[in-house]
């Protein structure tokens, strides 16, 4: 079965990197991707099931972190990584307690590529 | 003349001021050991009197600044900028509160030099590396004063690409702006590096 991947970030050239490693290790994948967190929430209210979620942390309105709470209380995401240039400590312990992956800006695809194959 | 960087060459140019900005808001994090919040980066292109106006600092506050300037592939100038206050506080973090504020004189232009060469070469890596170009980075300089003496240009009729980035230590009250000023004499090499970059992430991404 196909796997549906949300991806969150409030740059698209971002994204568009993110997608590309996506589509390079993961066959016939559904990207759903939304430039903030409202957007990222209104892309998830159909009802669809989301196996795996990227999400900028620094973006305007919601960050990462209050998106990944939001969508905790809609759905089940087995998943998620949260995708950051700011690499702070408090950043990272945030990301633990939240339980989710953190992960450094600029994207590095093996990391990606592991995290997917996981 | 207009803003003549496309909406994605914007989106990349923040991108990778973001991811910039970002480890220095780490180094920053680790020399004063306190979380530091920061603002998403705003970049236009605008004549040199706009651009002093949008860093919507009070033209008659002191001011303490760091600033480096750049040259090579492209040449402007970078600013990290505190109210004088601010500046001092911040100093006073750095060195563990152990010092009263009335002694700090003396070690604030050290310290706010060794903050802004920590802070502004993290920008500076992160930009050279995404964009590989070639810029010599002058020693940095510490200013104090009004606005109009930091911000300094040879024509306010000249224009400058601008990014502006606002930081904070919420803990502290402390927060500063860090930016960059880029002639627009070397705008032309620049947007060619930045249409490069964006140019290899299209074409990967459109397969």
């Amino acid at each position: 079965m196909s796997k549906t991947i949300l991806v969150v970030d409030d740059s698209l050239v971002s994204r568009m990197m993110i997608k590309t490693i996506i589509q390079s290790h993961v066959e016939g994948v559904d990207i759903i991707e939304a430039g903030n967190g409202v957007q990222g929430l209104d892309k998830v209210n159909n009802g669809k099931d989301i196996d795996i979620a990227f999400v900028d942390f620094n973006m305007p309105g919601m960050t990462g972190l209050e998106l990944i709470g939001a969508l905790a209380e809609k759905l089940t995401i087995p998943k998620v990584a949260l995708l950051t240039a700011n690499i702070q400590d408090e950043i990272k312990a945030q990301a633990i307690a939240a339980g989710v992956t953190f992960m450094n800006k600029p994207i590095n695809e093996e990391v990606i590529a592991t995290f997917l194959h996981r | 003349m207009s803003n003549n960087l496309t909406p994605l060459e914007i989106d990349a140019l923040t991108e990778i001021f973001n991811i910039g900005i970002g480890r220095a808001a780490n180094s920053l994090n680790q020399m004063v050991s306190q979380t530091v919040d920061l603002t998403i980066p705003t970049i236009e292109i605008l004549p040199n009197k706009e651009a002093k106006e949008k860093l919507d600092l009070d033209t008659t506050m002191e001011i303490s600044a760091v600033t480096q300037r750049f040259s090579g592939d492209f040449q402007g100038q970078a600013l990290l900028m505190f109210s004088k206050e601010n500046g001092l506080q911040l100093v006073s973090l750095l060195l563990g509160n152990k010092l009263p504020i009335e002694d700090l004189s003396e070690l604030e232009q050290d310290s706010l030099v060794e903050i802004g060469n920590v802070i502004l070469n993290a920008c500076f890596g992160t930009v050279i590396n995404f964009l590989d170009s070639s810029i010599s980075i002058e020693m940095p300089e510490f200013i104090q004063g009004n606005l109009n003496k930091i911000f300094t240009y040879s024509s306010e009729h000249d224009w400058s690409l601008y990014l502006k980035v606002k930081f904070c230590l919420p803990s502290e009250n402390i927060s500063g702006y860090i930016s960059f000023i880029m002639d627009i004499t070397s705008l032309e090499i620049f947007q060619e590096s930045v249409r490069k970059f964006v140019f290899g992430v299209t074409s990967k991404a459109l397969g």
